[in-house]
């Protein structure tokens, strides 16, 4: 109940519509009333004194003429006002007098009986049903002026005596008032009662239009979810079918990779030979580029939990996208002095950043103005719902808009969807927006698209802000100098080797086996883990692929581990580092590296393990 | 309806109404010719004077509407007198009436129900004039000795029931108390449309 002046003015507004239909119903009554005492006058006058004598000869007696036109001529205005002004105040004033004047007019022809005279009180109790006290006094007034004029003037007529006071009306006019009392008391009453329930009916309807409100809102809120639930089981399914194509076309550039990578280093004499397999390796890695997008978008990728400073990752952002745009693009950066820390993946959300920074870049060919934000954001409920979020809270916000050609709202949907673009053919992939929205997904945020043809668009990211207090950022760690590759740098290594693809599992045995080592597959996790604790002292080095049919690589990892503690252990996926792979790595030492690799990478992550 | 027809219309209905209401007051307080009673009781009347108590004439027109209050008022009188009046009732028939039972009407019927009266017709109203009496309702109050008491009209106005001064002096002179006053003012039909209406013969 916070609408009070609304819900006031409701209740008079009921209050003056049931007054209103009263005073319309009392006016209707009366004037049938009026009507019926009219015709009972005429009537009365027929059979009491229809005819007047003088000896013989007989005529029309007064009383007929009074009945018929005075009583016509009583009744007459009320009845149109009635018709043509009904509930109006000045109607059932003149109701009133008409009736008061009625009685006059009966109590005459019945030739001043006493009980025609109950008349003029079951009038005022009529009079009452108005439930206005101002009309009582109106007929009042009548009765006490017919009193107080005849007193005067025919004081025989009234009183039966010529020396009656002239101040007898008012004893008349006080047994009037007597009634009048009790009548005006009822009115009040029955106004209060009135006025009560319309307060009471116009708090039914406030309660009744907030509860629809409520469900209105509800209803939306649950159409938006249910929208929101079928755009992201529709991008799950995509993400689903994305990620297991990326992921076994992930093995096959695996191989093209390693096997390209050591054909190169046995033709490197071969100039021509080896740009060609050069060229064969960029185009894979290019490929294995893509995968890594598809395999984002379907969140398959990491999210380190790590607290990460927002503002930092997007000044990194910047620094690399600025030079990259044309001068016609002016870069305008925004960054709250203390941004809350967020938890996530500083690569990722430079990546997102990066991709968003050149969407916006094709958006304007002719130039513009592209705007970059890093915002604390406290969401109520109401921005919660407006842009989706998972709930209200505190939000870092990091938004890019630019002054572009902007993005139909059609098209709002679909931007997401992997593949889409409204780029040419040649000019992007589709993958950039569809990758950002599955880091958004894994880092429990949200996208907030905004744009219209013409007037730009603004991409808002909503990362949660982290529970955890602020911790100091680590510095990058120093990239690690692989050793120059060639001769036998494994030489008399034991290593066993487990993958389930056998392409990805022949080309590292025959990368391995070229540098020395001695080679062992299994062709998964529960194989490896047999051979390897048939004799754990065997092997130097494991090499694991991460997924695989039945014991994966991490339970394989776990299980040899225990029995080899200070063995080298390399894990590879073709999925990038997850929460439990860097786990693994910090209190294990576990070596990772992502598929498709080229061989050098494989030798330098065994021969890091070696060194360490 | 504009407001300032409708100010006219309520200011034209009232006075239409006034002046109906002051027409209707004026013609009911209107007296009917009062003849000129004897003092003293008409030795060549037929009707009987009583011996024993008060003597009340009354003339009425069979048929006048107006009467009816005066039948009423009288029945009262005799009930708040105890009957102390001895009532005789003149239903005078007009010489020109035509129809054999003309006279027969609800007033006589009323009148024959009040005790103590004794009714008869009055062919051409002889006997009325005999008391000088030319309306309808005019009642006329002997004493014991023949002595007129009271003469006049036992109705307030024209048809009118209720408290009067007519019933009153009656009722004061049958308490052997002095009447307010002894004579009234008669509202009521005249008896006789001829030139010699409420003339002593």
């Amino acid at each position: 109940m916070t609408d009070l002046p609304a819900s006031s003015q409701r209740a008079d507004q009921i209050f003056d519509g049931v007054m209103d239909r009263i005073y319309r119903r009392t006016d209707r009554i009366f004037a049938g009333l009026l009507i019926c005492e009219w015709f009972f006058a005429i009537g009365c006058a027929l059979v009491v004194s229809p005819r007047t004598w003088e000896g013989a000869i007989g005529k029309t007696h007064v009383h007929l003429y009074a009945a018929l036109l005075l009583g016509g001529a009583i009744i007459s205005l009320p009845i149109a006002l009635v018709l043509l002004r009904p509930g109006a105040v000045v109607t059932r004033h003149v109701i009133a007098v008409a009736q008061m004047l009625m009685s006059a007019l009966l109590i005459h022809l019945a030739g001043g009986r006493i009980e025609t005279h109950f008349h003029v009180f079951g009038s005022l109790a009529f009079i009452a049903f108005y439930r206005d006290w101002r009309v009582l006094v109106s007929a009042t007034i009548i009765v006490a002026a017919d009193h107080m004029i005849r007193g005067l003037f025919w004081p025989q007529s009234v009183y039966g005596v010529t020396t009656a006071s002239e101040w007898r009306w008012i004893e008349h006019a006080a047994w009037v008032l007597f009634e009048d009392a009790f009548l005006a008391h009822s009115c009040l009453r029955g106004l209060a009662e009135t006025r009560d329930l319309s307060v009471r009916q116009a708090d039914l309807e406030r309660f009744n239009e907030q509860i629809e409100q409520t469900v209105r809102r509800r209803t939306a809120e649950l159409r938006q979810a249910q929208e929101q639930l079928l755009q992201s089981q529709k991008l799950e399914a995509v993400g689903k079918l994305a990620s297991g194509i990326a992921h076994d076309f992930n093995n096959m550039l695996g191989g093209i990779l390693a096997y390209s990578s050591m054909l190169r280093e046995d033709y490197a004499k071969d100039e021509h030979l080896a740009e060609h397999l050069r060229l064969i390796e960029v185009s894979a890695e290019r490929g294995a580029d893509m995968t890594g997008k598809l395999l984002a978008f379907a969140r398959k990728g990491n999210y380190e939990h790590r607290q990460i400073d927002l503002a930092v990752s997007f000044q990194e952002a910047v620094g690399l996208i600025k030079p990259t745009l044309d001068k016609k693009i002016s870069v305008v950066t925004g960054v709250d002095e203390d941004v809350w820390p967020v938890n996530g993946d500083s690569t990722q959300i430079l990546q997102t950043v990066m991709n968003l920074c050149m969407n916006a870049r094709d958006a304007m060919p002719g130039g513009g103005e592209l705007r970059l934000e890093v915002r604390n954001v406290t969401a109520d409920a109401e921005l919660s719902r407006a842009e989706k979020l998972p709930g209200p809270g505190r939000y870092v916000r990091l938004s890019v808009t630019d002054t572009g050609c902007g993005i139909p709202p059609e098209l709002h949907e679909k931007v997401f969807e992997p593949f889409f673009t409204t780029k040419g053919v040649g000019k992007g992939t589709g993958l950039g927006l569809s990758m950002v929205y599955g880091i958004m997904q894994s880092h429990g945020g949200q996208v907030f698209l905004s744009s219209a043809p013409g007037e730009g668009t603004a991409i808002q990211l909503y990362f949660p802000a982290s529970a955890e207090p602020r911790s100091v950022q680590p510095a990058p760690a120093e990239p690690m100098q692989a050793r120059p590759t060639g001769g036998a740098r494994l030489s008399g290594l034991r290593i066993l080797v487990a993958d389930d693809e056998e392409i990805m599992r022949t080309a590292a045995k025959a990368i391995l086996e070229r540098q020395g080592a001695t080679v062992t597959t299994a062709i998964d996790g529960e194989k490896a883990v047999r051979i390897f604790e048939a004799d754990p002292s065997r092997f130097d080095a494991v090499v694991l692929d991460v997924i695989m049919p039945g014991m994966d690589g991490i339970e394989a990892f776990t299980r040899m581990h225990a029995l080899r503690p200070k063995l080298r252990f390399v894990l590879i996926s073709g999925y990038a580092e997850s929460a439990r792979i860097s786990e693994l790595r910090r209190r294990h030492g576990a070596g990772f590296i992502r598929k498709p690799f080229r061989s050098e990478i494989l030798i330098r992550e065994l021969d890091q393990q070696e060194a360490a | 309806m504009k407001r300032s027809l409708l100010a006219i219309s309520i200011i034209a209905w009232a006075a239409v109404i006034g002046c109906g209401l002051f027409w209707l007051t004026d013609y009911a307080s209107r007296p009917g010719p009062q003849g000129s009673v004897p003092r003293t009781w008409p030795s060549d009347s037929t009707v009987s004077r009583s011996d024993s108590s008060l003597t009340l004439v009354i003339a009425l027109h069979p048929r006048c509407a107006c009467s009816q209050a005066s039948v009423s008022e009288l029945a009262r009188l005799q009930a708040r007198t105890g009957g102390k009046l001895a009532i005789r009732a003149l239903l005078v028939k007009p010489s020109n009436a035509r129809g054999g039972e003309w006279e027969r009407s609800s007033l006589w019927e009323r009148v024959m129900e009040i005790p103590g009266v004794s009714a008869s017709l009055d062919p051409g109203g002889a006997e009325a004039r005999r008391f000088g009496i030319g309306t309808s309702g005019h009642v006329v109050v002997y004493d014991l000795r023949g002595r007129l008491a009271f003469s006049g009209g036992v109705t307030a106005s024209r048809g009118h029931e209720g408290d009067n001064m007519g019933s009153e002096a009656i009722a004061e002179i049958a308490h052997q108390r002095r009447p307010a006053t002894e004579s009234t003012r008669v509202f009521g039909c005249s008896l006789s449309s001829g030139p010699d209406r409420g003339e002593n013969p």
